[in-house]
């Protein structure tokens, strides 16, 4: 077999491992990567076989490569996202506007688990990074909802759905950081067609192709939650109109 | 030890402190964007060096804020098994991390890093913009506080995870 590919199986080995084994992504994918290109370096130089295309020359790239990450003005908006989704976290915005959504459909068949798919939705509009606070926030109400009897399996899917909204839904963090990687490779595959004067893919492109998918998961996620309620209705009951109950 | 844990203190204390400072600019590149965008679609004005300074900011965030991020072990985990571990494990899987993981990288990072932002100091290297902020060389050495801040903490973490496994915990 050839020698690179063993390199390449025993990296991709490497790396799973080390990762299952729960070091901390960046330092493993940074430690392990280097350990092989230097191994694949070495084992060149002994051998007298050159394996691949990586020498010491390509591995000092590795300074542009941070340079250009630091100079990408795509990649400011990730500070500003966090910071806008920490600012709903603590001024605790997103458990106050569940608690009305809960007291407005609560009383409905199913009507909790919509309101936190809704509530869920539209954080996931308004920050790029709601997963942990939508799934935290809907955690407070999965006891009432165990309490007055919804299904375990309809209460924490909706929840755990709804905490990956804030993914595709646009302006969404992953987006921003596939952004720049796309575009990038989308330049470089049109170059290798014979296109110099490439066409670009921007962030907001990307924005808009997640737009429909994005509102069509919510919809079918309450259509799901609706049809629950209508077909089965000991899955999701309704909560007592009562100010004692509220979430 | 003690000589060692003192030394590991110092550290710990340092990287608290960048953290808590950079934390700050997280504000200030609020205020700054909001001003850039005020500007520009109020009152059609616009500045490079502005514009260049979020650039600064940011890098010097998120390459600073590192070992802050280390010390509170806040650095993305796969916690699939790990987080069911024991102390002891958890301990030993950090150590063999920071020993054969983040050190190579670490000396990596200082081996290319160090001529690399000795070059743009000897030129005092500006800006690609006529009207921006001609200090390049300055933005270029964030990559060697980076290297510093995630060196100091892997110290301090190596030291203290010796310490604690000798401990008998």
């Amino acid at each position: 077999m050839d020698l690179s590919l063993i390199l390449f199986i025993g990296m991709l080995a490497a790396l799973g491992l080390a990762l299952m084994r729960g070091y901390p992504v960046a330092f493993t994918l940074a430690g392990v990567a280097l350990l092989f290109g230097l191994l694949g370096i070495v084992i060149s130089n002994l051998t007298g076989i050159p394996i691949g295309t990586l020498d010491f020359g390509t591995l000092s790239l590795f300074t542009e490569r941070t340079f250009g990450i630091m100079t990408n003005e795509v990649l400011l908006a990730v500070p500003l996202f966090i910071a806008m989704g920490v600012m709903l976290e603590k001024s605790k915005v997103a458990e106050e506007l569940l608690e009305t959504m809960a007291t407005l459909f609560g009383s409905l068949r199913g009507g909790l688990g919509i309101s936190i798919t809704v509530v869920g939705a539209l954080l996931a509009a308004s920050t790029g990074i709601v997963g942990a606070t939508v799934v935290t926030m809907g955690l407070i109400s999965l006891p009432t909802m165990l309490k007055r009897g919804y299904d375990p399996a309809l209460a924490a899917g909706s929840i755990a759905a709804s905490g990956t909204l804030g993914q595709i839904i646009p302006p969404s963090i992953v987006l921003v950081l596939l952004g720049d990687v796309l575009s990038s490779s989308y330049q470089m595959a049109q170059r290798d067609m014979g296109i110099f004067s490439p066409d670009t893919v921007t962030v907001g492109d990307l924005f808009a192709g997640a737009f429909l998918p994005g509102v069509g998961l919510v919809m079918l996620y309450i259509l799901y939650q609706i049809g629950m309620a209508i077909f089965k209705p000991e899955t999701s009951p309704a909560m007592p109109r009562d100010k004692d109950h509220q979430v | 030890m003690g000589g060692l844990l003192k030394l590991a203190d110092f550290l710990d204390a340092f990287n608290e402190r960048l953290g808590k400072l950079l934390g700050v600019l997280v504000i200030a590149l609020i205020i700054v964007q909001f001003a850039i965008v005020i500007m520009s679609s109020n009152f059609k004005a616009g500045s490079i060096w502005l514009q260049e300074s979020l650039l600064y900011m940011n890098s010097l965030l998120f390459l600073g804020a590192a070992g802050f991020v280390l010390l509170k072990d806040q650095h993305v985990r796969v916690d699939i098994f790990y987080r069911d571990k024991s102390e002891r494990v958890k301990n030993l899987v950090n150590l063999v991390g920071h020993l054969a993981l983040l050190a190579p990288f670490m000396i990596f990072v200082w081996i290319i890093g160090t001529p690399y932002v000795a070059t743009s100091w000897a030129n005092l290297e500006g800006s690609f913009e006529t009207s921006g902020l001609q200090i390049i060389f300055i933005l270029k050495s964030f990559f060697l506080l980076f290297a510093l801040t995630l060196s100091f903490q892997g110290i301090s973490g190596i030291i203290r995870i010796i310490d604690k496994l000798k401990g008998g915990k």
